[in-house]
């Protein structure tokens, strides 16, 4: 009597022991995940409060969009998009510059992108599109 | 009589284990069930939060050419997004026989940073119009334009 009770005891606690561990892992690994999200997610909300671009102009004679970083962190050039009168237009842009110089392509603050089309700009509505969506408009 | 009773100890001995080890199978069964699930709720709630949209186009030039409407979408997330789970509602009614194409070189997966073109065939009338694109409940984004 005493040995079957001792022995389904055992069991018992074994069994119990490897299902709190097993769900003891389990909730671990979901708030971490969790945890780690929320904090992707307030980075990603940080670095979207400090964009800001500037429509400096649309040189129509050069066929160059002139766009300023207002903002206080860098801009990769290879996030941007460029619509033209609402059309997708980065097939139309041969090249992108920042303070005139060609080789980068990163834009740092207070820093002039210009963006080199191949299209005609004359009274057109144009559309600077960062990575993160933030976008800046105007007409030419 | 000893040995009846040894027999009666045994027999009862069997049947505690035997009806503890059924127990012990149906508890770590469940548990890891559980654990399965909490793992997965984890993985999609993460997912969710690192996955964001958005509509690009220029509300005021929308490019509506023979009764197609191209809609551009930027995955603004962190994580890779399937096109395929696209739902487009124009006016509140859903559009079907969309096509879509992702802005990149030989891309299989929509990647942050990445444009989707969508080409949705639908007739519009003059006037103001909002377009609601959504992967999931959470990931989504709408545009208030005018044709």
């Amino acid at each position: 009597m005493g040995l079957s009770l001792a022995a389904s005891a055992a069991i018992l606690f074994s069994a119990s022991v490897i299902a709190f561990s097993a769900l003891f892992g389990a909730v671990s690994e979901f708030q971490s995940e969790i945890g780690m999200a929320e904090a992707g997610l307030a980075n990603q909300h940080l670095d979207n409060s400090m964009i800001s671009l500037a429509l400096e102009g649309v040189d129509v004679g050069n066929h160059t969009i002139l766009v300023r970083n207002s903002g206080t962190s860098t801009i990769d050039l290879r996030g941007l998009d460029v619509l033209v009168n609402g059309t997708l237009a980065n097939g139309n842009a041969l090249w992108k510059d920042v303070d005139g110089d060609n080789t980068t392509q990163l834009a740092f603050p207070q820093e002039l992108i210009t963006i080199h089309m191949d299209i005609e700009l004359e009274g057109a509505a144009v559309k600077v599109v960062t990575r993160n969506g933030y976008s800046v408009a105007g007409r030419a | 009589m000893g040995a009846e009773n040894s027999i009666n100890q045994m027999i009862f001995f069997i049947a505690s284990v035997l009806v503890s080890v059924a127990m012990a199978a149906v508890l770590i069964n469940t548990t890891t069930g559980l654990a399965t699930q909490v793992r997965g709720v984890g993985d999609t709630l993460a997912q969710e939060a690192e996955s964001s949209i958005r509509i690009i186009n220029d509300p005021s030039a929308m490019p509506y050419v023979d009764g197609h409407l191209v809609i551009y979408v930027k995955n603004t997330g962190s994580v890779a997004l399937s096109v395929n789970g696209t739902t487009i509602v124009l006016d509140g009614l859903l559009v079907l026989n969309v096509e879509n194409a992702i802005i990149e070189a030989n891309a299989s997966t929509w990647n942050p940073g990445k444009l989707v073109q969508l080409s949705c065939p639908v007739s519009l009338s003059p006037g103001d119009h909002l377009i609601k694109v959504a992967l999931s409940a959470h990931t989504k984004d709408s545009m208030a334009f005018r044709i």
